[in-house]
């Protein structure tokens, strides 16, 4: 210890730099490693989120970077294995986060709770939840500011999922073009 | 002079207790002991962590130069930090999931850096090995108590399931940060009290 002490800076920069390629040496191996289990879990992950508000999802297409607006944290086409109308999933939402489900013109087929503070919900799961969140199904995406009203009971918080929705609306306006639909109509 | 592994197991363990007596780590053990599974998983990882970290600067301690030390003792930990985080992520999706940002921010824990400092700096591996598995296990088990006693008062449950029936859903308080500072002072109470006994009886 006495002898490494009496080594210049340049030599502590130096064992510094080596240790930190090292240590990058070594999470790039592990990295190369896991990232195809890494890839496959993400992947699993995101179908199994899908398939709350879709059923017979066999794959999906991500449009987060093309369309995603403020607020989305994820944007799907998904795709299902009996073919038909493209449908789209909007996972949104802040504090709270919730999965929109739309038809391909636009409507709302399912709203479903995914979690709240970043701890899972067992909450969203309970009648009066589902009741409550039943009340978006059937809203257009290209409807003027979507409200509902409160269901004594939830543990979902109303404004919390009229926000996601809205956000998610805005979204699926900007990818099926129906923003420039209506301003055109104007 | 060369210790047993009864010597590393008894410091580890209870009489220089990572977390209950020296006190490393705390800000990392509030947050992440709200739930058991995730602090059992935080365990194992703080373990494996802490004995590659001591192997590594012992192996190392002669070329590290005290002007160098700080930096290099967290690099080392924050490699292999990743390298848990990257495991995890790849066969314990859940866990993964579930332990969110706890597992990256085990990095700055400082146990790793107090004992690279205080031991591997000084020792060999195979020492620096043992006291990393006791010292690792000690800081686990405080952090595994504290969020078995969070859970069960918290929730009324352990692992998901109910332990006092379905009456009880738990006092709120315990699952929030307040709860886990007076469960901790509860649990560092009780292992100096352990500790003053069992030195005692000597």
């Amino acid at each position: 210890m006495q002898k490494s002490n009496e080594r210049g800076a340049f030599y502590g920069i130096a064992v510094t730099a080596a240790i930190t390629a090292l240590a990058v040496i070594l999470a790039v191996l592990v990295n190369l490693a896991a990232s195809p289990f890494i890839k496959r879990n993400a992947d699993e992950s995101v179908r199994s989120t899908v398939a709350l508000v879709f059923d017979g999802v066999t794959g999906y297409e991500d449009l987060t970077e093309d369309f995603g607006v403020d607020g989305t944290s994820a944007l799907y086409r998904v795709i299902s294995g009996t073919g038909g109308e493209d449908r789209y999933c909007v996972i949104c939402g802040n504090d709270a986060r919730f999965i929109v489900g739309f038809r391909g013109d636009g409507i709302i087929t399912a709203v479903r709770a995914l979690s709240a503070d970043g701890v899972q919900l067992k909450a969203g799961q309970t009648d009066a939840d589902k009741e409550l969140l039943a009340q978006f199904g059937g809203i257009s995406a290209d409807a003027e500011g979507v409200h509902i009203k409160n269901v004594s009971g939830a543990t979902v918080d109303a404004s919390a999922a009229v926000g996601a929705v809205n956000t998610a609306c805005s979204a699926v306006r900007a990818l099926l073009g129906l923003d420039g639909e209506a301003s055109e109509e104007e | 002079m060369r210790k047993s592994v009864s010597y590393f197991a008894k410091t580890g363990l209870l009489t220089r207790n990572p977390a209950a007596i020296q006190l490393l780590g705390l800000c990392f053990l509030l947050a992440a002991s709200a739930s058991l599974k995730d602090a059992l998983t935080l365990g194992v990882c703080a373990v494996l962590v802490l004995v590659c970290s001591n192997v590594t600067l012992s192996l190392l301690r002669g070329l590290i130069p005290d002007s160098a030390r700080v930096p290099a003792y967290l690099i080392t930990a924050a490699g292999f930090v990743t390298v848990a985080e990257l495991a995890v992520s790849a066969w314990l999706p859940s866990a993964g999931r579930s332990l969110g940002i706890y597992l990256p921010l085990m990095a700055v824990n400082s146990l790793f850096l107090a004992r690279a400092d205080a031991f591997a700096s000084e020792n060999g591996p195979a020492a620096s090995a043992l006291d990393g598995v006791f010292m690792g296990l000690g800081y686990a088990l405080v952090l595994v108590i504290t969020a078995f006693v969070r859970e069960l008062l918290g929730a009324g449950r352990i692992f998901g399931f109910s332990v006092f029936g379905r009456a009880f859903t738990g006092v709120p308080f315990f699952a929030l940060p307040a709860g886990a500072f007076v469960c901790l002072g509860f649990v560092i109470a009780a292992f100096r009290f352990v500790k003053r006994k069992t030195e005692e009886r000597k």
